[in-house]
């Protein structure tokens, strides 16, 4: 058959009397069967949901972490997700708002970004919002950390943001990865597998005195810094994983930076994500097909929220994941992962939605046409009358507020940072900022770790740039969501 | 056997780091959504199911004998999981056609082997000709009705469908080529 005739009954999908000629040819005709074969792939891979987001090509083959490397409970290259929005040079006043919504959900679907209400409601286009970039970018955005393995094994590589000054942060024959900073930037906690099995490992920035922190049997992985500074959580491994039903990890454990004060939280299998809650006081995580928080201060661990709120098939067999606080502490944003064998349940819930849930235990279901990925949370400027910011630190008296919002004021009130500008932050300073919000319905406080070097060395009259802090002084200075 | 480096990577997976499992699921990513999406229609169930299949290849991964090919190994958890998947859903009535394009199809992805012809797809869309990726994005991405294309192409929805089949084919031709690239 000739090749214009084939197209045409391709062309007919088969349909009516051309269906038997389309039949007859695949079947004796291995050429025509060939290109017909082709012509199904194709169409099957271009209707897929990956071709579909129609994202640019890359020069070079891009990486894609998939959510399975998360299962690991260790998140070891390119999970940095820092938002690079356009940060206004004037500060303006705040407009009155009116509405109901406050917190917006910030998430990737169909390789586009949108935020949500977190009450549900539709989702709208976030352009100005950019994708997550690959990497482990530094809490002031100054530096990118990526693993690779282009000199023949895994090490840890660092670079200015643009990509300027890329060097090895480790060389050696062992496995380096997972690399996640300090909330100041100055250390860098990372798996190691140089002292024989694989184990969390603290450096300085520069790549230099690194140490093992952990001593686990079976090694350990996933190490996540608490925003305060204090803590870094990790997942000790399993000895082996000898079936598809029996989970990775046991559990999560906290240990001090310097390796002291080790203790274990979540006993037993990790299925899920886990999460330090914005203040640093909390670790979330799911188990059972429930939501758990423990409390770092007096050590209680106790469920919030089941899946089956939202229905009861979500009981068995659902973790969540992409687990993102609310900056207020009150709630979080997941997707659910269905770790049974079958999933058709999954196609009804938890495939293409995400998950709000209060700490009261209510829980939300928002859907989509798409999977959706969560990326964080935002305020919804429109519905904020005034702000005022509070940095906490040791200083001697109560903390300093500083009404309207204005940084830069706050940072003239404290003398400490005029010296801290010849030699670096004052001891002491906790990385932590604390705004207040007055809304339309109502005051909101909101937790945002901070670095005070930033504070300190940008302080021209500029924004600080910590990233952290970006969504909210958009917030603050009225350019929030179209 | 594996290739060195990818039997490299499973040794490094199965001493519990999982970038070199990231590193396995990209490189095999794309055989395997081929395996399974010339099985079955449905493009969000095919995603679906290539997930689920790294994620039971990756707690499985203790049982994988290091000396075994490590596609095919996969593609023996991707069928699993699509049966598993087809034995819930309601009995279809079997379309002879569709059974007899999709079995040609699975020949053609079985003689790809371990080629990664949805890495390769995606560069030769990024190289169509604006019609062409106009064509594709309204049918595709946006899921429009062949008549709609029509009316905003200016043609007739037949002629618009066989626009896609050249295209289709133009992209087949496009795809061997870069292949043959790679593999030469």
């Amino acid at each position: 058959m000739n090749a214009e005739r084939l197209e045409e009954l391709l062309a007919s999908h088969g349909s009516g009397p051309e269906q038997g000629e389309l039949l007859a040819t695949i079947d004796s005709d291995p050429a025509a069967a060939s290109a017909a074969g082709w012509d199904l792939l194709i169409d099957r891979l271009l209707a897929h949901p990956r071709l579909r987001a129609e994202r640019p090509v890359p020069a070079r083959p891009l990486r894609v972490l998939p959510f399975v490397a998360s299962i690991a409970a260790a998140l070891a290259i390119s999970v940095g997700i820092v938002w690079w929005i356009a940060i206004p040079r004037t500060v303006v006043p705040i407009a009155p708002g009116a509405g109901v919504a406050r917190w917006r959900v910030i998430f990737d679907v169909g390789g586009s970004v949108r935020t949500v209400p977190d009450s549900g409601g539709p989702a709208v286009d976030r352009p100005d919002l950019d994708r997550p970039r690959e990497g482990v970018v530094s809490p002031n955005g100054a530096r990118v950390l990526t693993v690779s393995k282009e000199d023949g094994d895994f090490e840890i590589w660092v670079a200015d943001r643009g990509g300027a000054g890329r060097r090895k942060l480790t060389d050696n024959d062992a496995f380096d990865g997972g690399p996640t900073w300090s909330p100041d930037g100055r250390r860098i906690a990372f798996i190691s597998t140089r002292g024989g099995t694989q184990q969390i490992w603290v450096m300085e920035a520069d790549g230099t005195v690194a140490r093992q922190i952990t001593t686990e049997t079976d090694g350990a992985g996933d190490p996540q810094w608490s925003p305060s500074g204090e803590w870094i959580a990790y997942v000790p491994l399993p000895r082996q994983i000898p079936d598809s039903l029996n989970p990775p990890g046991k559990g999560i454990c906290l240990v001090r930076p310097d390796g002291t004060g080790r203790r274990s939280v979540f006993e037993g299998p990790m299925l899920g994500d886990y999460a330090w809650d914005p203040d640093g006081g909390r670790i979330a995580t799911s188990r059972d097909g429930k939501l758990w928080v423990y409390s770092v201060a007096d050590g209680r661990t106790e469920a919030f929220a089941s899946f089956a709120t939202i229905m009861p098939a979500l009981s068995e067999g659902y973790e969540a994941w992409k687990l993102h606080w609310r900056p207020d502490g009150r709630a979080v944003a997941c997707t659910l992962m269905f770790l049974a064998q079958t999933s058709e349940e999954f196609k009804i819930h938890g495939g293409k939605q995400l998950y709000v849930f209060d700490l009261s235990g209510k829980g939300r279901e928002l859907s989509f046409a798409s999977r959706p990925r969560v990326l964080g949370w935002e305020l919804d400027h429109s519905f904020v009358r005034s702000a005022a910011v509070t940095y906490f630190n040791d200083r001697p008296g109560p903390p300093l507020e500083v009404p309207n919002a204005d940084l830069w004021k706050l940072i003239s009130f404290f003398p400490e940072m005029g010296r801290g500008r010849r030699g670096g932050p004052p001891a002491g300073w906790k990385a932590l900022a604390k705004i207040r919000f007055e809304t339309v319905n109502g005051p909101i406080t909101v937790s945002v770790p901070i670095n005070p070097i930033d504070v300190w060395s940008e302080g021209n009259g500029d924004w600080p740039a910590d990233p952290a802090l970006k969504p909210y002084l958009r917030a603050l200075v009225g350019r929030g969501p179209p | 056997m594996p290739s060195t480096d990818t039997g490299e990577l499973i040794r490094a997976a199965r001493g519990g780091n999982p970038a070199a499992f990231d590193d396995l699921t990209g490189r095999f990513r794309g055989p395997v959504l081929a395996f399974l999406a010339v099985r079955l229609a449905d493009a969000a169930a095919v995603e679906d199911l290539v997930q689920e299949t790294f994620l039971t290849a990756y707690r499985g991964l203790d049982g994988f004998r290091q000396e075994a090919p490590f596609l095919p190994w996969l593609q023996g958890i991707a069928l699993n999981l699509l049966r598993n998947a087809l034995r819930k859903k309601r009995p279809q009535v079997v379309d002879p056609l569709s059974e007899r394009l999709e079995a040609a199809a699975q020949r053609e992805v079985e003689a790809l082997g371990d080629s990664d012809v949805v890495e390769a797809l995606e560069r030769c869309v990024a190289g169509l000709d604006e019609r062409s990726a106009r064509l594709v994005t309204m049918h595709y991405r946006e899921g429009r009705p062949l008549e709609q294309i029509a009316g905003a192409d200016g043609s007739s929805a037949k002629a618009v469908s066989m626009a896609l089949v050249r295209i289709r084919r133009r992209l087949k031709e496009c795809i061997q080529g870069r292949l043959k690239e790679v593999s030469g």
